[in-house]
């Protein structure tokens, strides 16, 4: 046990300033691109109009590096329904309607000790009966659809829904948003979001 | 085992074939040659278990279900504490992705996006596919830089597995060390290449973005230094180990990636030379007990393995200038199987005028999916975390393709 | 007193004859019968009368009260399953009259004294027995066979100790005398049989459950032919000196069978099967508290022979009734659900039946203030007692006994709230039955509660049954204490004065205060219905019975046949128990010994026969020189 503990304190403080300071890492490529110079550029997602790139359908491929630069913003949600009973404390259902793995394992990310949510007074549930909101990763499979409106009927009023990752929010370039099924409240664009900008999003949905 | 059979794609109404463990020859085969094509996802749901079970004490796990990180439902069969019988139903979030008729770099960022957390080798594995069609292979260094982004996807992608093991043995200090190590090399890989999951690097013919290797290796090699040493400390905890040992065996010859290894059969895809793994000291770990302590072991070992290959192109590669090459017209298909971090993945691939006309993936998570249904079975209900975690499965990678 | 004898025989003799020509007014004459003789035999308890015989046609018939006593728990037992039967009854003519010949076996078996009529009843009830267990179509052919040969087992045992009682005492009635107590015990052992106690139990009940018994026919067996056993072992005794030896050996017996059948029910998942068990624990508990007794009489502690017997007395009765009810239950379930799969019973609105199957249920799982509940603290007061005599022989007896016990009596819980909870639920909307059907069952528990709360009463009157087995009343049994009156109190006697004390009655006014305070503050209970979350598909499974007692049927994996746990078997057959497994392994070790001796010894060779014909030419020889 000794040896844990040490090990721990060695490592010091690995915890993100973020949200009050700045993030520390962020991947160029899961940020909202913005245009930087003339240049002819194929969006393969149809995300590029008038010069500028519509975050909710852009998959951080970087085809459009010819004009484009990543915009290095993390704070790109979209709020559409916040609620300030959630501030104290905020309970997340995750349901993955099919994705590619990638979502699961950045919102995962949100429990390690670097992002570490708790501290912010958010923790992950196992069963939609306790969550206050479902966080909902991956385009919408035929299958699931079944199981997502299960799960938000399970869910106890009052209740957030937030779409995460380009697939959820507008079914990128693999299928389906979950908009059919589920009007989501909190968009969280990027392919995948960064840490940073999940966190962002589950900050500002209880701002309410 | 060298003409059993490995995948099986249907072309029209015509079925072809992989057979063994290292041919990326197509042949005809039949549907009596499919009923005995044991390793399946497909044949899973088929798949004659040994008797007719009561419908007592079956439950599901999942699909939604706050220990699955995706979404699979277990038909589980239990007396009580043990499982009788385990049938995973991957099915659910089957995306159904439309890769025919789409253009060759369109599917290419699909092909990425069949599984995000083996975006590296998936991405590789199409270009090698797609050059082989147009007879323009790519240059050494991006065939090295090909590597070496495998290879850090699969560093990344063991440190997860081993930490999702640590999690289910709840030893919560090592679980939390190696998640923040996971996001260390995450970290790291975004501030080379981009993108934390590789996601848009490689393209046809080369990388979409310049590539500037310096001091990768080092970093590389200090967190799989780390790794190394809460390994040893995780081994050296009884109540760790006594999970892992004897639980679900699986030493089936058709089995893929570490699984296989782990028990003791030496197959790997990187030993056929996709890539020029021959030029940077590849080795094949193993380990001769096939249970879950046998996989982790060989997770470890390849850890390292893949870090000092790591270093080795480090060396040899300085910088990877920014490519791409979809001037060729030619048309054909063409079969690749590559390494994942899971395991040997088959692809089958067709194009035609630009477009893909007939596309097929055999992942790891197939080809092993059988073997934990049988290794679980007859194990208690507590050991299932450990059984599911330690074949590394990602249900991403088992839909259909339309 | 004794002249109402002949009358009493005559009036259930009448319910036979009608039933040729009506089931109904057959019914109707039975429950007149068993309501006048409630009557009577209450009346003649209270009046304390002096035991009598009565010669008709050369056999002895006597009424003294324990004769009166079983007379009235089986009259009661009868009234409410002949009232029941009128709505339940779609059998043929046949059923029908068996059921009311088996009565009038038991009535006769209780008022006879003499060897032969008591004989040629016991083989009645086994008779009528077959045909109610085999009469219905269909039925298989094995069960109803392995009743009779085992029914033939019980009286041929019983016929041989009265043949030598007779022989011994030359008097064709029952008489007092000192004798064999092998022959006894063999004795003993065939009434046992009838009992149905470890290891006869699939013999007896697997028969009856899984035969084509009728309900009101199942009800006979388990609540009234167990009790007719009982009556007899006890009149046995009573006038054959038994031996502390025979006192422990039934002790031991009870002890195994209680455990035992307590562990099989709780994990049997077959509607009548599960009851049936219960009855072999409770004939369990009883043979206890009777071996008890005599091994006290044997060491001179007559009060506490006397408060054993009282025990027994108070278990009989209790028993009696609340098996009634619960197999009536039983046979509500099959009728309205049409299975006897308990994990497939789905439920009833009928609040009547529900509470019903509640009361006997409580009764019969041990609780005060039921009667079963004080008929179960007598019982494990007694083995606490009997642990602190001064033979260390004894003292350990006692004291496995008592761990048994207590250890069926804890998992009988599991057993009865298990039967009752899935098989009584209510639900909405859910088909019912008569209402016919269903009352008797509420009066049958209703009457459980109040041969508890009246407990005291019942010892006293049981004081007129012990005086003549230990010369001790049973006034010396209650007492009272602070707030509680004289007499309300039944105390236990331990070695030096009163061991231990309970009074169901007060037991009742506590539970009934705190029920009325809860109700008073809480209100009635709010129930909300949602829809289950099952990981977001529908609702694979519902927790049912079979799960509710999977914990002990793996915990207690080996009492348990190797097969059962497979899951290839139907899972109520893991009601077969291992004592059955060995019985079917043994008759099919005796089959193949007695093919091979006769494929040996009878192969059609000449020669050998020749060689037999000399070898007994030869001994008859050899026996006629000598």
């Amino acid at each position: 046990m000794k040896n844990w503990a040490v090990r721990g304190l060695s490592r010091r403080r690995m915890t993100t300033a973020f949200p009050r300071g700045e993030p520390e890492s962020v991947a160029p490529w899961s940020t909202i691109p913005v245009k930087v110079r003339e240049g002819t550029v194929l969006c393969p997602a149809d995300a590029i109009h008038d010069n500028s790139v519509i975050a909710e359908k852009c998959i951080s491929c970087g085809r459009c590096s010819d004009a484009f630069a990543p915009g290095g913003n993390v704070r790109t949600v979209l709020v559409r329904r916040a609620d300030g009973v959630f501030r104290k404390s905020f309970n997340i259902f995750i349901i993955d309607t099919g994705s590619c793995g990638a979502c699961n394992l950045e919102v995962k990310a949100l429990t390690n000790p670097i992002y570490d949510m708790h501290r912010l007074g958010i923790f992950f549930t196992s069963t939609p009966r306790h969550a206050d909101a479902l966080l909902v990763v991956g385009v919408m499979s035929e299958n699931m659809k079944e199981p997502l409106k299960k799960a938000y009927e399970a869910m106890p009023y009052p209740k957030l829904v937030f779409a995460v990752g380009a697939c959820a929010v507008s079914g990128g370039i693999l299928g389906k948003s979950i908009e059919e099924t589920l009007n989501a409240d909190v968009i969280v664009p990027g392919c995948p979001p960064s840490p940073f900008t999940i966190l962002d999003a589950l900050l500002k949905s209880r701002e309410g | 085992m060298d003409d059993s059979l490995s995948a099986v794609f249907r072309i029209g109404d015509e079925l072809l074939c992989v057979k063994g463990h290292q041919s990326t020859s197509l042949q005809p085969c039949t549907i009596t040659e499919l009923d005995s094509y044991e390793n399946s996802i497909a044949l899973l749901g088929q798949h004659d278990f040994p008797r007719e079970l009561p419908e007592k004490f079956n439950f599901n796990l999942g699909p939604v279900a706050g220990g699955l990180l995706e979404s699979v439902k277990m038909n589980v069969y239990t007396d009580g504490e043990r499982i009788v019988e385990i049938r995973p139903d991957p099915s659910f979030k089957n995306r159904n992705i439309h890769m025919r008729k789409s253009g060759i770099d369109e599917a290419l960022l699909k092909m990425e996006r069949v599984n995000g957390v083996y975006a590296a080798s998936f991405g590789t594995a199409f270009c090698l596919a797609v050059e082989e069609i147009q007879q323009s292979p790519a240059d050494y260094d991006t065939q090295l830089t090909r590597i070496l982004i495998s290879e850090l996807e699969r560093i990344t992608n063991h440190i997860h597995v081993i930490a999702k093991l640590s999690e289910g043995a709840s030893q919560n200090v090592a679980t939390q060390h190696l998640f923040s190590l996971e996001e260390r090399v995450r970290r790291i890989i975004s501030e080379y290449f981009g993108h934390r999951f590789f996601y848009g690097l490689n393209s046809i013919g080369g990388l979409e973005r310049e590539v500037n290797t310096n001091g990768l290796g080092g970093r590389i090699s200090s967190v799989v230094d780390e790794f190394n040493s809460i390994w040893d400390a995780l081994a050296s905890s009884r109540l760790f180990l006594d999970r892992l040992q004897t639980t679900c065996f699986a030493k089936k010859e058709w089995t893929v990636g570490p699984v296989v290894r782990a028990a003791d059969f030496k197959y790997d895809a990187r030993l056929s030379g996709y890539l020029p793994y021959a030029d940077i000291g590849f080795e094949v770990a193993s380990d001769d007990t096939g249970d879950v302590l046998s996989r982790a072991l060989v997770r470890q070992h390849e850890v390292e393995i893949s870090s000092r290959m790591i270093e080795e192109i480090c060396r040899k590669v300085r910088k990877v200038g920014k490519k791409r090459d979809l001037s060729s017209d030619k048309n054909g298909w063409s079969v690749k199987r590559v390494e994942t971090p899971g395991g040997d993945m088959i692809l089958f691939l067709g194009i035609s005028g630009g477009f893909v006309t007939d596309f097929g993936i055999r992942s790891a998570s197939m080809a092993n999916i059988l073997a934990f249904a049988k290794g679980a079975t007859s194990g208690i209900l507590t050991d299932f975390t450990f059984a599911w975690e330690s074949f590394g499965f990602w249900i991403s990678e088992m839909g259909d393709y339309i | 007193m004794a002249e109402l004898i002949e009358p009493l025989l005559l009036l259930f003799a009448i319910p036979p004859i009608v039933s040729v020509v009506s089931k109904k007014w057959s019914y109707a004459a039975s429950i007149a019968a068993t309501a006048i003789t409630s009557v009577l035999a209450l009346y003649s308890l209270l009046a304390n009368q002096a035991p009598e015989t009565v010669s008709v046609g050369g056999i002895l018939f006597g009424l003294d009260p324990l004769s009166l006593y079983f007379l009235l728990a089986g009259s009661m037992s009868w009234l409410f399953t002949s009232t029941y039967s009128i709505a339940y009854d779609r059998y043929s003519n046949a059923v029908t009259a068996s059921y009311h010949a088996a009565i009038l076996s038991i009535v006769t078996v209780i008022l006879t004294r003499s060897y032969l009529p008591f004989l040629i009843a016991w083989e009645g009830m086994s008779v009528s027995g077959y045909f109610l267990i085999s009469y219905k179509k269909g039925t298989e052919k094995v069960p109803p066979f392995v009743f009779l040969v085992f029914g033939e087992v019980s009286s041929l045992l019983v016929l041989l100790m009265f043949t030598y009682f007779y022989a011994a005492s030359g008097n064709p009635n029952f008489s007092p005398d000192a004798y064999n107590q092998v022959i006894l015990f063999v004795g003993l052992v065939g009434f046992l049989v009838k009992l149905g106690i470890t290891p006869f139990q699939m013999t007896e009940w697997l028969p009856i459950a899984h035969g084509g018994a009728p309900v009101n026919g199942s009800v006979l067996f388990s609540a009234t032919m167990t009790m007719a056993a009982l009556y007899s072992i006890i009149r046995v005794v009573s006038f054959a000196h038994a031996s502390y030896i025979i006192g422990g050996l039934l002790m031991t017996i009870g002890a195994f069978s209680l455990l035992f059948a307590a562990i099989y029910a709780a994990s049997s998942e077959h509607v009548k099967m599960l009851p049936a068990y219960s009855t072999i624990e409770n004939s369990g508990a009883m043979l206890i508290l009777i071996g008890t007794a005599l091994v006290s009489m044997d060491y001179g502690d007559m009060l506490l022979a006397t408060f054993a017997l009282a025990g027994a007395m108070v278990y009989v009765f209790a028993h009696t009734v609340a098996k009634t009810g619960l197999f009536l239950f039983a046979g509500y379930i099959e009728s309205t659900e049409g299975t006897l799969d308990l994990t497939k019973v789905s439920g009833t609105s009928s609040r009547i039946f529900s509470t019903g199957g509640l009361l006997n249920a409580l009764s019969l799982s041990g609780l005060l203030p039921f009667g079963g509940g004080l008929g179960e603290w007598m019982m494990l007061e007694t083995l606490f007692v009997m642990v602190t005599f001064s033979s260390p022989a004894i003292s350990v007896l006692a004291t496995f006994t008592g761990v048994m016990a207590a250890l069926g009596a804890g998992i009988t819980l599991v057993a009865m709230t298990k039967f009752f909870g899935f098989g009584g639920r209510l639900k909405k909307g859910a088909r019912n039955g008569r209402r016919t059907m269903a009352i008797p069952i509420l009066v049958a528990g209703a009457l459980s509660l109040l041969i508890g709360l009246g407990g005291f009463f019942i010892i006293q009157v049981a004081g007129g049954i012990t005086a003549g087995l230990t010369g001790l009343g049973t006034g010396g049994l209650l007492t009272g204490l602070y707030v509680v009156p004289k007499g309300l109190l039944i105390a236990s006697p331990g070695q030096n004065g009163t061991f231990g004390v309970v009074s169901p009655a007060v037991v009742f006014l506590i539970l009934t205060a705190f029920l009325a305070l809860t109700y008073a503050i809480f209100g009635r209970i709010k129930i909300r219905y949602v829809p289950v979350w099952d990981n977001g598909v529908d609702k694979t499974r519902e927790p049912d019975s079979f799960a509710y007692a999977n914990a002990l049927r793996l915990t207690l994996k080996r009492v348990y046949p190797a097969g059962s746990q497979s899951p290839e078997l139907e899972h109520f057959s893991a009601s077969y128990d291992i004592f059955w497994e060995g019985l079917i392994k043994l008759s099919h070790g005796f089959e193949k010994a007695s093919r091979r001796f006769a494929l040996a010894f009878m192969n059609s060779d000449l020669r050998r026969y020749m060689l037999y014909l000399l070898i007994a030419f030869l001994g008859v020889l050899v026996y006629i020189a000598l």
